[in-house]
Formats: structure tokens, C-alpha cells, sequence
């Protein structure tokens, strides 16, 4: 009995030392032994090849025992050209000590030809290949997308987790910065209708009396249609499309002073909850009602109101959700006039809500996008007051 | 003891003092320690006597004092006229004259000798068959009681066990002065002899379990016992298993404990170990300490040992395949630091973690036999090259070391050292593993220790159990420890006869639940 049990194991730990040793270590790398990816750019050159430029962090200068010197930058980039994404990377390895490791990538970067031209060829490999993740930033850059991975922050080693952070910070704060990365870009493509889209990174304007590398920023967005990059959006026009999508969660609001001079009260958004709901009534073409429920704090007055008691604080939460509403018009305005896109995701709901009807919709969609009427139902309710009344501060003449 | 049936035709002693004498002369004189003391006793008409005792084993004071002063001064004051008695005085001593605890009138040749080499000694009179033997263990030869030195405790009893096998069972006995609780004791070990006491408390142990102990004890035929892992090794249900199926303590109060959980105690003479059975793996987890304190420390003490148990097993390895095949499970900024620090160490991580793994066993080791003072010249001299030297050398990463450090400790808190061991050799091959498949190989590993544990069994309970065969009832004792208004009941896979443990609304407070 004792001997059949050995026996029956037997098979078993044969089995896991041929898959060890046969395995032979496949696959295996150290950590030392990758060129770690902290920032990818794709271009098209202007004689039609790809260009993969990397930003290869130096490990000693990144987190190692040397502190990282002034002046020294602690990546390097190397670039390559290729008549495939593929091609191109794989030529990086000519100038690349180790293979590059992209598990640690923090954004990839589109020229804007390239972008122009479309995306889904390129974002293809970038999701096929085992190694690169999904939680990749994505971003467009105006102009080059290779100069853009020698901006210099500060505060971080490379610009690669400059705009991870950037991008996170943005968001926090002013939300006026999608939130896309490979994962969600790659979903919106698979939508029917449904618009990409993408953050931008440009120059800061504030560059002028700066020596060295220019200063980016990372702010708007940019509009596809399908794959293809159709336009722009600038902050403010972008945080139309968030409100829509539910998608913010802090912001400063701007609501203009009523009956007293001055630059008007911050609202400081906490929270936004958002829903599509397309209606099909008589005629033949849906509406979509997007009901939008903002809950705010007073962030800060410069006008002289009163706003202590409760009512005051309702009205000036009607205030601020027409504000938001003519945001919301006006940034529906461009996309389904100039842009025709629909980053949305109107089409989207309408398609879940009406499954039947979407296909003979779904023909003359080009067109009838732009007649489809977006109604935001917008409720601003303000909580809080901070750590002051919501009485003003005590000096100037208080308008009545 | 099997010779004694053989020399039955002239395995007894006569009435005759010189033929006696000469008989355990022919057999102890080569023993050099054995003392023949002839005497005439005080009586009167005096007789001729002897005593014979082995004077290393016995406290020859003591003889000397209740002895010979009772038998050849004091045995004047007892005389009286006794033609009339069925049998002189002087083959009465033992009732009559000695004021010794327990002496026995033995005639067996084999059994005198017996008696003598273990602490008696033999009172021969002529005209007296047999001779009579009192016990006088020389007090020289007992190590006082002393506080345990392998399971320490902040809060409970301080006494252990010590070598001799009475001084052990006095130690329960103290604790369970109950009829209950019963001593079976056997003599293992042809040339040893050694004494082995079999305890349990009548009612609570599994039906079988005691007497399945009791023929496992009985198949052994070994010439020397010298501690209990003797009796361990020759008792054990998997003799192949890394892990222990027997579990050793030299805690009284432990003992008691798993006497009342229903557990069988096997006590071995000359050892301070004593070993419990049936266990599960759970048991190794638990320290006497866990039941002392109050249930919120001791669950949160538990829980930290659960999880020094899995990071024991299984952190070298998740390291090595995460560090080696996995990079997107470690933090960007983990894996940069790491990245810099394993700059210019020349060997794959699976060679790292087995040199750093391998010095901090050798360390271990070397602290343990090593005399105390040198153990600490050990300690600086390893703690200096592994961890700081090793670094520089880049022979290591800083990462690694931690990882090894944390291991290395995590292993010290799980209370059994042979457990702990078991663990601590698994996760070789678990390194092994990780380094050729990664994280596959490392689940491969660890499902084939958790298919390995099902199978064991320590005396008839699973070795896995409560956890399964899932036994709920008995899950307030394994990953948590109950409060102990909350035991009600024994555990039921130990002992599924006298359940109840103690009446139940005793939850202290106002809102006594029934």
C-alpha cells in the first residue's frame, strides 16, 4: 500500500521537473537586466516610416544609491525607425544594452500626423503585446510626439511619470483632463459611434523667459472619430463632455456675481453623478435627457453675497447649474456641428436603450447626429460652506 | 526482561545470606558503583545481614540514617519476645523496623538487580528468602525544576518538565488531582530501560486513540531510548513527511491542556519532553500563552502567526518569480529601486536567494550550538557580512536581504521549532520552482504541500482538520481562539465522547446570554 502511494506520486513529481527543466527559465529577466520604458512616442516620419522614440530610465540615476545630479537627467532616449510599430522597436535593440522593459511604461505619446491618420494599425501591437499594459496613459501631442519626452519637471526624474502624475493631479483638481488610458481608449474604438479620446500635451504658455527644455502641459482633449484625430477640445470645452459622462469628481465652478460687482463665486465640485437617458417620443429622432446630479462646497466668493442661509445656497446652486448647462450646450454645439464626434457616448445610449431602432439609425448617423437634441437636467446642490459662514469677508459695501 | 523467564529455575534468591550474597556478587561486582555492606543487626540474637545498593544511584545518607541506624540500633526498641510470631522479626523489617516509605519484599533475582541499578537498595538477612528493597534516589541526580527554555511565556506557569519521569508525572498530577487522570507506565529499551508513562484523562480521549498508542509503544524493540524523539520517529504515522505528526512540549500546563482537550500524553524517563498525540497543524500554531492572555491579544498573536506561517513558505519564492518573470506586479517605483540596487550583482535572483537563504540557516545554526557568549560574536560577525558586506560586494541586493531577514523571523514566530523547520526546508524546492515556471511554479508547489497535508493523519485525526473535513464547531480554536466563556465543548474531532466542557451563560457582564 505504502509502496503504491510512492509509486502514484512519482508521475506527479516527474511531471513538475520535466516542466521545470524543460521550461529552461523561459522567459525569465531580471530586473537588472530590462531597459525600463518610462515613456514611449510614436511618430510617422515625413518619409512614412514609424518612429518609436523610448525613454530608458538610467537605474542608478533613478532610485539607486547616487543621488541624481543637477543638470543630469536620469533617462535617456533612444528612437528608431521602421515600417512597422513592430520593426521599429525591435531596431531599438541595436542601440538598447537590454531589451526594453515596458512593463513600467507610464504613457505613450502620438504625434499628431500620426494621429491624423489613425491609430488602431498602431494601438494595435501596443495591446496585442504581452508585456505592454493596459493602464498605459494615452496622449497626443501637438506637433512631435519625440520632443515631447524631453520636457523637464522638477519634481520628477522623467517626463514619462511627470505626466502619470500630471494627469492625476490635473484630475483632482480641475478635471479638465480625460482620463483615458490604452484600456479605455482601446474600449471607446470598439463602441460603434463612440469618440476616443485623448489627452493633450503642448507647450506651456508660460515658456517664454525660461531657459532650457520648454515646460508642457497636459490639459483638453483631443477628439477622434473612430481612430482618427478630427480636432480639439480646449479645457473648458472638455469639462462639457465630463459633466455628460459622470466623470468629474473635483472642479472649480465659475457662477458670476448677481446684483453686486465683482469676479464671481467658486464652487468647488465634489462629486457628479450622470446619466443618459434617451427618449424616442412622436417624431424620428431620439432626444437624450442627461439628468446630472452635482454635489458642491462653497470654495470661495469675491462678490459680497450673502449666502448664510440655506435658500440663498439653493439659488445659488440654480445659478451654477446653468452654468453648467451652457457649458454642456456649447461644448454639444462643437461636436455635433465642427467635430461630429461624439465622445459622449450619445450613440451609445441610445443604441442600449432602443436596440431595434438602432440600425436604420445607425445609417444615417453622420447626419442625424448633429440634429439629436442633448438636454442636461442639471442639480447643483451646495452642502457646505467650508469653515466660514457664507456670509462675506468684512469691508467693502455689500450690494443690495 | 525477557531473561527473567529463562533463569526462573534458579532466578531466586534462597533464605541463605552467604549464597544470596554470592549470587548478586557474581553479577553487579563488575559494575564497580556496587556497594555490599555487611552488618549484624541489633537484634538479639543479632543476625547477619547485608545491604546492597549501587552507591551512584543512591543517597547514601539517607541509607545510612534510615538504614543501618534503624536496623542496628533502633531494631533493640521494636524487640520483643517473639517466639510466637509466624515469622522472626528480622524477616519483619519491613513493617516493622524501617521507616522507609515503601519497601518491597522481592525474591526474583533479575528484579533485585533491576531495583538496585535504578536507586534501591537490598536488604539481605540470613534466614530471610528474598531480600527487601527500598527506593533512595540520590537528590544529586534530579535537576531542580526550572523554567522552560524552548517555549518562554509572558504570562503563565514557569515550571517545566525535568529528566526524572516522577518528578514529570507529579508536575500533571498537581495539576489534575483526579482519579481521571491515568498513568500507564512501561519499561522501553533492552539496555536503557528506560521508563515511559502513557496518560490520558479516562472518558476523553477518542475511542482507540489510547489503545492505539499503547500497541504502537508496545511494537517497539529498540536496546536504547534516550530521548523522545526515539519513540517519535518509531510511533509516527508518516515517517516520510516533513511535517511533525507528534507533538513535543516540556510545558506542564500544556500538557494538561491537551489532556483535557482530550489529547494522550507520552511521557519518557530522562527526557523533558514529553509528546502529544493525535494533533493537527493548527496545533503547532497555538503557544500556552494564547489561552492565558485575554482572547483579544491572543487572536490578534494568531493572526500574526498565520501570516508568519505563509510569508515562512512562500515570500523567497513569490519574490524571486516576481522579481524574475512578473515585473508589472511590483510597483514602478519598487521596481526602479530595485532595479538600481541589483546593479552589478552578477547572479539571477533564484542564486541570490539560495546563498543569502543558505547563510542565514548556517547562522542559525551556528547560533544554536554554539556556547552563548561565541553565539553572539556569531551573530555580529554574520549580521555584518550579510548584511552589510554582501551588499557592497554586490553578492546581494538590499532587497533580497530584507526578504531573507523577514523570513528568517517570520519563521521564529510560529511557536514549534519542527514545524517551523519543515516550513523553512519546503520553501527550497518552492525557490526552485518559482525560478524555472514563476508564480505557476510556486502554486504547482504549494498544491502539492496542501495535497501532501490532506493526506496525513496523526493518530486517526486529519491532519488538516477542523479546517477539513470541516469541523465548524471546532473552528473557535484554530484560526481564532475563542473566549473562553465561548468553549463550551471540547473539540469534537479529539474527543467526540464527554463534549461538554463547561455550562454555557457564563459570559461575564450585563447582558448574559443564556
Amino acid at each position: 500500500m505504502r509502496r503504491f502511494k510512492a509509486l502514484a506520486a512519482a508521475p506527479v513529481l516527474a511531471a513538475v521537473l520535466v516542466a521545470g527543466l524543460t521550461s529552461g527559465c523561459w522567459n525569465r529577466r531580471e530586473v537588472n537586466e530590462v531597459a525600463l520604458v518610462s515613456a514611449a512616442a510614436v511618430d510617422r516620419t515625413p518619409n512614412g516610416q514609424i518612429r518609436v522614440t523610448l525613454q530608458i530610465g538610467k537605474p542608478r540615476a533613478l532610485g539607486g544609491e547616487g543621488m541624481v545630479q543637477s543638470g543630469q537627467m536620469a533617462v535617456f532616449t533612444v528612437a528608431a525607425e521602421g515600417g512597422t510599430v513592430v520593426e521599429a522597436i525591435r531596431r531599438l535593440n541595436h542601440q538598447l544594452p537590454r531589451p526594453p522593459g515596458w512593463e513600467h511604461n507610464n504613457a505613450i505619446v502620438f504625434g499628431e500626423a500620426l494621429a491624423r491618420e489613425g491609430l488602431a494599425d498602431v494601438l494595435d501591437f501596443f495591446v496585442r503585446f504581452h508585456r505592454s499594459r493596459l493602464d498605459q496613459w494615452i496622449l497626443v501631442a501637438r506637433g512631435d510626439a519625440a520632443r515631447v519626452l524631453d520636457a523637464e519637471f522638477e519634481l520628477e526624474p522623467n517626463s514619462g511619470l511627470a505626466f502619470r502624475q500630471i494627469y492625476r493631479n490635473a484630475w483632482i483638481s480641475t478635471g479638465e483632463v480625460p482620463r483615458v488610458r490604452l484600456h479605455e481608449f482601446v474600449v471607446a474604438l470598439f463602441e460603434d459611434v463612440t469618440s476616443p479620446l485623448a489627452a493633450i500635451v503642448e507647450p506651456a504658455a508660460t515658456d517664454d523667459d525660461r531657459n532650457g527644455p520648454p515646460r508642457y502641459r497636459i490639459g483638453g482633449a483631443a477628439v477622434f472619430r473612430q481612430d482618427r484625430l478630427v480636432g480639439y477640445l480646449t479645457d473648458r470645452e472638455l469639462r462639457g463632455v465630463q459633466w455628460m459622462r459622470g466623470a468629474l469628481r473635483h472642479t472649480v465652478l465659475r457662477v458670476p456675481c448677481q446684483k453686486t460687482a465683482g469676479d464671481g463665486i467658486s464652487i468647488d465640485v465634489l462629486n457628479t453623478v450622470a446619466k443618459l437617458a434617451p427618449e424616442w417620443h412622436q417624431g424620428n429622432l431620439p432626444a437624450v435627457r442627461v439628468p446630472i446630479a452635482v454635489a458642491a462646497r462653497l470654495g470661495g466668493q469675491m462678490c459680497r453675497e450673502d449666502l448664510s442661509s440655506p435658500e440663498a445656497l439653493d439659488a445659488l446652486g440654480k445659478r451654477a447649474a446653468g452654468v453648467i448647462a451652457r457649458e454642456i450646450e456649447s461644448t454639444m454645439g462643437k461636436l455635433q456641428g465642427e467635430l461630429g464626434a461624439d465622445p459622449v457616448g450619445v450613440g451609445e445610449a441610445i443604441y442600449r436603450t432602443f436596440p431595434a431602432r438602432w440600425p436604420s439609425l445607425r445609417k444615417r448617423w453622420d447626419e442625424v447626429y448633429a440634429r439629436i437634441q442633448v438636454i442636461p437636467e442639471v442639480t447643483v446642490t451646495i452642502t457646505q460652506t467650508g469653515t466660514t459662514m457664507g456670509k462675506p469677508m468684512p469691508g467693502g459695501p455689500v450690494g443690495q | 526482561m525477557a531473561s527473567a523467564g529463562q533463569m526462573s529455575g534458579n532466578g531466586q534468591l534462597s533464605a541463605s545470606l552467604a549464597d544470596s550474597l554470592e549470587r548478586l556478587r557474581s553479577l553487579l561486582d563488575p559494575c564497580g558503583d556496587v556497594i555490599f555492606r555487611r552488618f549484624s543487626l541489633g537484634s538479639d540474637p543479632p543476625e547477619e545481614a547485608a545491604a546492597v545498593y549501587c552507591s551512584s544511584v543512591v543517597d547514601t545518607r539517607a541509607i545510612s540514617a534510615a538504614v543501618l541506624h534503624s536496623l542496628m540500633l533502633d531494631i533493640r526498641k521494636t524487640e520483643r519476645g517473639g517466639a510466637e510470631e509466624a515469622e522472626p522479626l528480622v524477616c519483619r523489617l519491613g513493617s516493622e523496623v524501617l521507616p522507609v516509605s515503601n519497601p518491597v519484599r522481592v525474591q526474583n533475582l533479575e528484579e533485585v538487580i533491576a531495583r538496585i541499578l535504578t536507586g534501591s537498595v537490598a536488604i539481605l538477612v540470613d534466614g530471610c528468602p528474598g531480600a527487601l528493597v527500598a527506593a533512595f534516589p540520590d537528590p544529586r541526580l534530579q535537576r531542580p525544576i526550572t523554567e522552560s527554555k524552548a517555549e518562554g511565556a509572558v504570562r503563565g506557569p514557569r515550571d517545566a518538565f525535568v529528566e526524572e519521569l516522577d518528578t514529570n508525572i507529579g508536575l500533571l498530577r498537581r495539576r489534575l488531582p483526579i482519579a481521571d487522570f491515568r498513568v500507564e507506565t512501561r519499561i522501553i529499551g533492552r539496555r536503557t530501560r528506560t521508563p515511559v508513562a502513557v496518560a490520558y484523562l479516562a472518558g476523553l480521549p477518542k475511542p482507540g486513540v489510547v489503545e492505539e498508542v499503547r500497541q504502537r509503544l508496545q511494537r517497539i524493540e529498540i536496546d536504547g531510548v534516550l530521548e523522545s524523539g526515539y519513540l517519535e520517529e518509531l510511533i509516527e504515522d508518516h515517517p516520510f513527511s516533513p511535517f511533525p505528526t507528534i507533538e513535543h512540549t516540556e510545558r506542564p500546563d500544556k500538557v494538561v491542556a491537551s489532556l483535557l482537550e482530550g489529547r494522550v500524553a507520552i511521557l519518557t524517563g530522562n527526557t523533558p519532553y514529553v509528546l502529544l498525540v493525535p494533533v493537527s497543524f493548527a496545533q503547532f500554531l497555538q503557544a500556552a500563552e494564547d489561552y492565558y492572555e485575554r482572547y483579544f491579544l491572543a487572536n490578534s498573536v494568531r493572526l500574526l502567526r498565520y501570516m508568519a506561517l505563509v510569508i515562512a513558505l512562500v515570500l523567497p519564492s513569490v519574490w524571486v518569480a516576481v522579481t524574475t518573470y512578473h515585473h508589472e506586479m511590483i510597483p514602478s517605483a519598487l521596481f526602479v529601486a530595485l532595479a538600481a540596487h541589483r546593479e552589478g550583482v552578477p547572479w539571477p535572483a533564484v542564486i541570490e536567494a539560495m546563498l543569502m537563504e543558505v547563510a542565514f540557516e548556517l547562522l542559525r545554526e551556528a547560533g544554536i550550538r554554539l556556547p552563548r557568549p561565541v553565539g553572539q560574536a556569531v551573530s555580529i560577525i554574520g549580521g555584518l557580512i550579510i548584511g552589510e558586506a554582501a551588499i557592497r560586494a554586490k553578492i546581494a541586493s538590499p532587497g533580497m536581504i530584507i526578504v531573507v531577514a523577514v523570513t528568517g523571523i517570520a519563521s521564529f514566530v510560529i511557536p514549534a521549532y519542527n514545524y517551523a523547520f519543515a516550513l523553512r526546508m519546503l520553501r527550497f524546492p518552492l525557490m526552485l520552482l518559482a525560478a524555472t515556471l514563476g508564480l505557476h511554479g510556486v502554486v504547482i508547489g504549494l498544491l502539492m504541500v496542501f495535497i501532501h497535508m490532506l493526506e496525513l493523519r496523526s493518530f486517526g485525526v486529519p491532519y488538516l482538520a477542523p479546517l477539513t473535513p470541516p469541523t465548524v464547531g471546532d473552528w473557535k480554536d484554530t484560526l481564532v481562539r475563542a473566549p473562553w466563556w465561548r468553549m463550551k465543548r471540547r473539540p469534537r474531532m479529539l474527543s467526540p465522547g464527554d463534549a461538554v466542557r463547561q455550562s454555557g451563560g457564563q459570559k461575564p457582564g450585563r447582558d448574559v446570554d443564556s
